[in-house]
């Protein structure tokens, strides 16, 4: 006969706990999460400061006014966003294995990994949010320079700056990270049927917009859309990204 | 009848990826607090079944069980195990000491003293990223995490690879007076078999994918003999025995033959001008691992 122990017998770390722990190991190399994006912000913001400067003495004054509100079409503001696809990638791609040696469950992994994006979403968003609210009091004191205040950015109130910074961050680390955890479930193959996948939709939606004569109403109805009723709308795809990851993750094994 | 509680039990273990059997149908039980060898050939399936037994990767069929349970997803099993695996990738920009930050996180019996010792033992440099130390530092990561972490079962995976001749006898030597310490569950897969062969109490050998030989390390020692001497000799000697391996050199030649020779053999031996020695650990997995016909299920080489 044999007797199978049912209880392992040492300490254990309470669930909740290994998923805090998850989040510290995402963080411990801060630079990855912090610091880059903010390095990014910082020199976009001396670019756009250089920028307005040569605008300031190179432009004559009858046009100067004109061509510094012209940078108020600057994506600049947004300039760090792209390198946090760079972020919701590694996430997966880095840290997933490396979590997986540490004899983390998936779940824990997974877990752990949101909320890490969702409170680095929340710090940028209010850091950002600040400084868009300094450099909107700059021009109401006559000042005119916008790199935060760019794009729809001038047009809202603190909140709804607030929300759209987070919520694109949001939508950046869902899509990205969705886009790891299918290669690391599928590798090539899965990226090959998941790029098709998403142009098959495009395709689709398009499609069915033109075909059906729905499209002028579509847009009416996106364009209806309040900033903050929008950003917030965004959340939807996000977690439906978000799902997919997750979908993707829980039966990955681990390679290399 | 086993009363003996296992801590590892592995029923027709299968994995299959693609075309490809990496596991077949394996099966075994390890009881609590030993020190076990896997050995076998590249693509054995040593790391595969590793990393089934710490819910890593999936069975095609059969099961692992850890503690009496499932491993994967299971917390509570996984938080008392540590797989140190030397195809570990860290990830960019992390340091050596920001591991040794994160590992207490997850090992409840992480032992930072001890940890600290290990460091100035492999003289392991704490502040240079993980990535630009050299295969032997890596390693030497590796086996501090491994031993410090002191999980109620910690799995080494070749934690040896690039660890200088002078490092390997460190993490054998403190292994081996850790785990007298703090007995604890070691699966240890290696290619240098005779380097650890001291340490091991059993041993599983796999072999393209089945499980070879699982026994206890003391009854395989001694469990073979080479035999040399003129080849007519020998094969008379060795007719009616289970012959492992034989090689030839001109009109001489040297069968390994399993099972222990009586003081009988010996004489016979001995008046047919035949010499005997003991065969190593290695040379007894080399032999058993490059038969030419397929084992057909788990060996059974060794009797008394």
């Amino acid at each position: 006969m044999t007797a199978i122990s049912i209880a392992p017998a040492a300490t254990r770390i309470p669930s909740r706990h290994r998923i805090t722990k998850v989040m510290r190991l995402q963080m411990v190399n801060r630079l990855t999460y912090l610091g880059i994006p903010w390095i990014i912000t910082g020199v976009a913001l001396v670019i756009s400061i250089v920028v307005a400067v040569l605008i300031s003495v190179s432009v004559p004054e009858p046009g100067r006014q004109a061509a510094l509100e012209g940078m108020a079409y600057s994506w600049a503001g947004l300039s760090p966003f792209w390198y946090l696809a760079v972020v919701g990638v590694q996430a997966v791609s880095a840290i997933f294995p490396f979590a997986l040696g540490f004899s983390i469950t998936r779940r824990e992994y997974a877990l752990g990994t949101l909320v890490t994006f969702v409170v680095i979403a929340a710090f940028n968003a209010t850091g950002w949010a600040i400084l868009t609210e300094i450099e909107r009091a700059i021009n109401a004191a006559g000042l005119t320079f916008h790199h935060f205040t760019a794009l729809w950015f001038s047009e809202v109130g603190a909140g709804s700056v607030w929300l759209s910074l987070f919520t694109l961050q949001i939508v950046i680390f869902a899509v990205a990270s969705a886009f790891a955890a299918v290669y690391a479930r599928w590798r090539a193959m899965g990226m090959l049927v998941l790029w098709t996948a998403v142009a098959l939709v495009v395709l689709g939606l398009i499609a069915f917009a033109l075909l059906t004569g729905s499209a002028v109403p579509i847009i009416d109805w996106l364009m209806g859309f309040t900033i903050t009723g929008f950003f917030a709308a965004l959340l939807i795809p996000a977690t439906l990204a978000f799902a997919l990851g997750w979908a993707a993750l829980h039966r990955a094994p681990l390679r290399g | 009848m086993n009363t003996q509680t296992p801590v590892i039990q592995v029923d027709g273990l299968s994995r299959t990826y693609r075309d490809v059997a990496a596991l077949k149908d394996v099966s075994f039980t390890l009881e609590p607090n030993i020190i076990c060898g896997l050995l076998g050939r590249n693509g054995a399936g040593k790391t595969t079944l590793m990393r089934m037994l710490t819910g890593q990767d999936f069975p095609s069929a059969g099961s692992a069980r850890v503690f009496g349970q499932d491993p994967v997803e299971n917390s509570a099993v996984l938080q008392q195990m540590c797989f140190i695996s030397e195809s570990t990738r860290y990830p960019e920009g992390f340091q050596a000491r920001h591991v040794l930050t994160g590992a207490p996180w997850f090992y409840a019996n992480w032992d930072a003293a001890f940890a600290d010792e290990l460091v100035g033992k492999f003289r392991l440099p704490l502040k240079r990223e993980v990535r630009k130390l050299s295969r032997g530092q890596q390693s030497a990561l590796g086996v501090i995490v491994g031993l410090a972490g002191r999980a109620p079962v910690t799995i080494f995976d070749e934690p040896y690879l690039g660890l200088d001749a002078v490092a390997r006898h460190t993490f054998y030597d403190t292994l081996l007076a850790d785990y007298a310490e703090q007995p604890r569950t070691i699966l240890l897969s290696t290619h240098l078999i005779d380097e650890v062969s001291n340490l091991l109490e059993h041993v599983l050998v796999l072999d393209e994918g089945r499980l070879l030989l699982d026994q206890s390390a003391d009854s395989l020692r001694g469990s073979a003999s080479a035999v040399a001497g003129r080849a007519g000799d020998v094969d008379s000697f060795a007719e009616g025995r289970q012959v492992l391996h034989r090689d030839t050199l001109g009109g001489l030649a040297t069968v390994t033959i399993s099972g222990r020779l009586t003081s009988a053999d010996r004489v016979a031996a001995a008046a047919a001008n035949l010499e005997i020695a003991p065969v190593s650990f290695q040379q007894l997995i080399v032999d058993l691992t490059t038969q030419s016909t397929p084992q057909p299920s788990l060996a059974s080489v060794v009797y008394e």
